[in-house]
Order: structure tokens, then C-alpha cells, then sequence
């Protein structure tokens, strides 16, 4: 391949107006306007119009009736309520578990530190189709562990705690997240300077008083980090609920696909895509004013 | 204290299987005849050569393999390109650039999701492997951007301006020294913007024609065929030694990295 061109066009370019930085970043600029920017836009459009339909044209502009829907349906409210919770309880499980894990290799491991954290990142570089698919099998009316009590003989009826429900959801969820938000809590820990650790033991304070008021508090912009990978997709969740969830574990994002995908009725899933987008940018914002950018580039 | 720490030992080891349990629950069950518990004739191959046998697995994983390498070939160029930008130039709009980039990893895919979905219907594109495509590669871009933003941070520049004190020019200078002392960052930034196209659902979900790829043949299979379940066992410990081997690559470019 002539590379001279190429190369005379690189050689050239004027460094001092930031024409060649500009020319770099254009290509990412223009992905994401066109494959995020513009279709959320669309979005915005949608929520906002009346479709015909069958043709699915606009046919009134603007109306407020598909934001309507949700707050004036008792049973999308409640489920929306459900999946805030739920997101809520799968974060403090899952960042409680990787902030113990993070913990011990920080403070008990001498080597190999990195390579545990690897390790335990395997589950998640398999899939989470795979997560789900085994816990669908493990739970369920006739499923590993309902089979396995009944063989026992402890039961004849299959117990309702281990099949398809919104427990299940939460159980899978925090088992899937939690080796992923290991590394990033690690690495807020493993950087606290340990001289602040032996001067507060020197002070008198016990090793829990030591956690709780230098430990923690320096380890919490890798927490930061951690939740802000957690929380955002568990709002938008709506794979593991159709797959493990029964009836009681549907959440705002089966609703949203059911919308779009089932229902056809793009308008009034718009509207809903714009709840949830608002409730995830405002998590966002306020965590992410407390990570900054820096921090996110070595949580990765 | 000794005592506190046998306890700790004990959760941590307790936590760790907690991640592993399902796993190896679809291997075992993978060799097994019925994916229910008593075990009955294990081990068998069965279902690994149905596996084999069965078209539409092996093309869903073909399609995967077409999907996530397009993705990882666009996500690192563009990647390389806006970590360089970013680091070593100044240009206009480069105090949002940062905010543009992170915005994939706070926006649920589910949105993004349905704003393609409803945007491409719209201007008539059908859906298809390139629709999936296109989505990946927005949702790569931000990590394969931040982790070789944060190499070419950490980039000694004084290996290329001896490069260049010796006579050679700036693209001399980029191909030459910052390229391959890069490399082990590109490959990571690579091995991740693969795994995040390898492993979703949400997006494909919306965006996925015809062709399916693996996690979303998984997904219909167990929604519409439980008869082929058994199956999908098989496919999934396969997927999970190729799991493996890529975290253990990774880990050798990282150590590799930490040489230099």
C-alpha cells in the first residue's frame, strides 16, 4: 500500500488550531450523532406525537397523552416503582459483595492480585445469556433445586421461593454485576496510602472505627464507579425478568419492549424510554460530578 | 483476630463460588442426558454433537463472530484516533468530548435500543447483522476510547522525540515507536470491545434481523424451543472455555505491558 499521500497529509496538517485533533475525534462525533444523538431525538419526537394506527405517520403534534398513560395507570406505576427498588436493591448487594472481595485481596492478598480479579471477571467475558440460562435451569418449579429437595423427600410440592420470581431477578442480577465491579473499587482501595491506616491504629482507633472513618471514605469514588456500572443497566433491565422473572419480577423495561416490539405502540413507549432515560441520567449526573473522568478511565 | 480472619477466608471463598456456581452447573449438566437433577448417563457427548449438527447454532455463532469482529475493528481505529486527539492535541469541542464519550455507559441499552430501532424503520434501513453492528460499535467505542486514552496517558513521549531528533518525521515516528510500544493497550481495548459486542442481548434484541446472533439464538431458543435447551448447554461451555482463554490472553498482553 502507498502510504505517501496518506502520510504527506498527516505531515502537513497545522498542529496550532487543533485541525488534526479535530480531524481525529470527527469520525467518533459523527457516530454518535447519527447512532445516538439523532434517534433519541426521534424518540423525543415520538413521545410527543399521536401515530395513525396503520400507517404509522404522525398525525397530531404535540400532545401529552402518552406521558399521561403512565401516571394515570395504577399498574405501570407500580412497576415502575418495582424497578427502581429492585435496581436500588441489586446495587447495594452486588457493590456490597465486590466491595468485600475488593477488600480482601486489597488487605489479606500479597500477589497475584490482579490475576484473582481477572479470574473472577471470567464469568462475566462469558456471556450473560449463559448467567441467565443456568439460573433459569437452577431455578423453577422443576427446576435443579426444587428437583433436588423433592428427591430428598422434604417436599412433594415445589417451593415458591426457588422458582420464576422477582427474587430470582434480584438473585441473578447481583450474581452477574458483582465480579465486574471488583476492579474498580480495587483500585480506589489499593491506592490509599497505608501510613493513613497505621497512624489512625497508632491514634487508638479500632480496626472497624479505622474503616469507617479513613478506609471507606477514601475508598468511595471506585464505590462511585461501581454503582454508576450497576445501577444504569439494572433500570433498564428487561432481559433477565422475561427470562427468570414470572409474573411478579416484570419490570419498566419489558414494558418499553412490549411497546415497541409486541404492541406497535411506538408513541406511548417513547414516552415511557423518556421516564426512564430521565431517571438514568439524573443517577448518572450526580454520580458521575463525583467520579469525573479520570477515575472512570482507570476503573476500566 | 486469627479467628476473624478464618471467617473472612470463609465468605471470600463462600463469594468467589458464588460467581463460578452457574457455570459449572451448565457444564455439568452439558454431559449430562436431561437437564434436570438426578444425573442420568453421564457423561455423554449427545448434545455437543447435536450441537455440531445443528445449523442454525453454528451459523448464530459464525454471525457473532462476523458481528463482534467489525464491531472491535471500528471501536479500536476510532478508539486509537480519539485517544491520541484527546491526549496529545487540543481542538475545538474537546471539553465535550469527554461528556460525548461516557454517554453510552450511562444510558441504559435498552434506550438506545429503541431510539435505533425506531430511527433506522424510519429512514428505511431494514434490519439485519449491520443494524447489530452499528449498535455495537456505539456501545464499544466509549471503552476502547477510555482504555487506550488512559496508555497513551501513561505514554513516555520522550521515546518519540528521540525518534524524531534522529531524523524521522511524525508519521514515521507514529508507525515506528508509538504503534507497537501501543500494542499491548490496542489489544485489550480490542479484547474488550469484542467481549461487549460477544456478549449482548439488550441491543441485539432490538436491532437483530433475521440472522440471530449467539446470545440472541439462546434467547429465542429457551423462549420458543425448551426441546433444544440441552443443547444450548453445550454451546454455552463452549463459550465459556472461549471465555477463558480470552481473559488468560489479556492477562498475558497486561503482564507483558507491565515489563515495558
Amino acid at each position: 500500500m502507498d502510504l505517501k499521500p496518506l502520510r504527506k497529509f498527516f505531515n502537513d496538517l497545522p498542529d496550532r488550531i487543533g485541525l488534526r485533533g479535530l480531524l481525529l475525534v470527527l469520525p467518533t462525533y459523527a457516530w454518535f450523532i447519527i447512532t445516538l444523538i439523532i434517534p433519541i431525538s426521534f424518540i423525543l419526537v415520538l413521545s410527543f406525537a399521536k401515530l395513525d394506527a396503520v400507517t404509522r405517520e404522525i398525525i397530531r403534534f404535540p400532545v401529552i397523552d402518552n406521558y399521561a398513560v403512565l401516571i394515570s395507570t395504577f399498574d405501570y406505576l407500580k412497576i415502575l416503582f418495582r424497578t427502581v427498588s429492585l435496581a436500588i436493591g441489586v446495587t447495594i448487594s452486588s457493590v456490597g459483595i465486590a466491595y468485600l472481595i475488593a477488600y480482601f485481596i486489597t488487605f489479606r492478598i500479597s500477589k497475584y492480585k490482579y490475576f484473582v480479579i481477572f479470574l473472577l471477571q471470567t464469568p462475566f467475558f462469558a456471556s450473560f445469556m449463559l448467567i441467565l440460562l443456568a439460573w433459569r435451569l437452577i431455578l423453577g418449579k422443576t427446576g435443579l433445586i426444587n428437583s433436588f429437595i423433592m428427591f430428598l423427600g422434604l417436599t412433594n410440592t415445589p417451593i415458591g421461593l426457588f422458582g420464576y420470581n422477582l427474587f430470582s431477578v434480584w438473585l441473578v442480577l447481583t450474581n452477574t454485576w458483582f465480579p465486574w465491579l471488583i476492579l474498580p473499587i480495587f483500585v480506589s482501595l489499593e491506592k490509599i496510602d497505608r501510613s493513613l491506616l497505621e497512624a489512625s491504629q497508632d491514634l487508638g482507633a479500632s480496626s472497624f472505627q479505622t474503616f469507617m472513618k479513613v478506609t471507606f471514605p477514601l475508598s468511595l469514588p471506585g464505590v462511585f464507579v461501581a454503582i454508576l456500572f450497576v445501577l444504569v443497566p439494572t433500570l433498564g433491565e428487561f432481559v433477565a425478568p422475561s427470562i427468570i422473572g414470572g409474573r411478579s419480577g416484570l419490570m419498566f423495561g419489558n414494558l418499553i419492549e412490549d411497546f415497541f416490539l409486541k404492541g406497535f405502540r411506538w408513541s406511548v413507549g417513547s414516552a415511557f424510554t423518556v421516564y426512564l432515560l430521565g431517571i438514568a441520567l439524573l443517577a448518572a449526573y450526580l454520580l458521575y460530578r463525583r467520579i469525573g473522568f479520570r477515575r472512570l478511565m482507570e476503573g476500566l | 483476630m486469627r479467628k476473624s480472619g478464618v471467617s473472612f477466608i470463609f465468605i471470600f471463598a463462600l463469594l468467589v463460588a458464588f460467581a463460578f456456581f452457574p457455570l459449572v452447573i451448565l457444564c455439568i449438566l452439558s454431559f449430562n442426558e436431561t437437564v434436570m437433577f438426578p444425573l442420568k448417563n453421564f457423561p455423554t457427548t449427545k448434545w455437543y454433537i447435536q450441537l455440531f449438527q445443528s445449523s442454525t447454532a453454528m451459523g448464530a455463532i459464525i454471525n457473532s463472530f462476523i458481528v463482534a469482529g467489525v464491531t472491535t475493528l471500528v471501536a479500536v481505529v476510532l478508539g486509537i484516533c480519539g485517544g491520541f486527539a484527546l491526549v496529545r492535541t487540543r481542538f475545538v469541542g474537546s471539553r465535550f468530548f469527554p461528556g460525548l464519550l461516557i454517554m453510552p455507559m450511562v444510558i441504559p441499552y435498552i434506550i438506545m435500543g429503541v431510539g435505533l430501532l425506531s430511527f433506522l424503520l424510519k429512514v428505511g434501513v431494514n434490519l439485519s447483522l449491520a443494524t447489530v453492528i452499528i449498535g455495537h460499535i456505539l456501545v464499544a467505542i466509549p471503552y476502547s476510547t477510555l482504555t487506550l486514552t488512559a496508555r497513551f496517558v501513561g505514554f513516555d513521549i520522550s521515546l518519540e522525540e528521540a525518534a524524531m531528533d534522529l531524523g524521522a518525521n511524525k508519521f514515521t515516528t507514529f508507525r515506528k515507536i508509538t504503534l507497537p510500544l501501543m500494542m499491548p493497550g490496542i489489544i485489550i481495548s480490542a479484547i474488550l470491545a469484542f467481549i461487549i459486542s460477544w456478549e449482548d442481548v439488550s441491543l441485539a434484541t432490538f436491532l437483530v434481523g433475521t440472522d440471530p446472533t449467539v446470545p440472541i439464538y439462546i434467547y429465542t431458543t429457551l423462549a420458543r424451543l425448551p426441546k433444544n435447551v440441552p443443547v444450548l448447554t453445550a454451546l454455552s461451555t463452549l463459550m465459556v472455555a472461549f471465555a477463558i482463554v480470552l481473559a488468560f490472553v489479556m492477562r498475558a498482553v497486561e503482564k507483558f505491558e507491565l515489563v515495558k
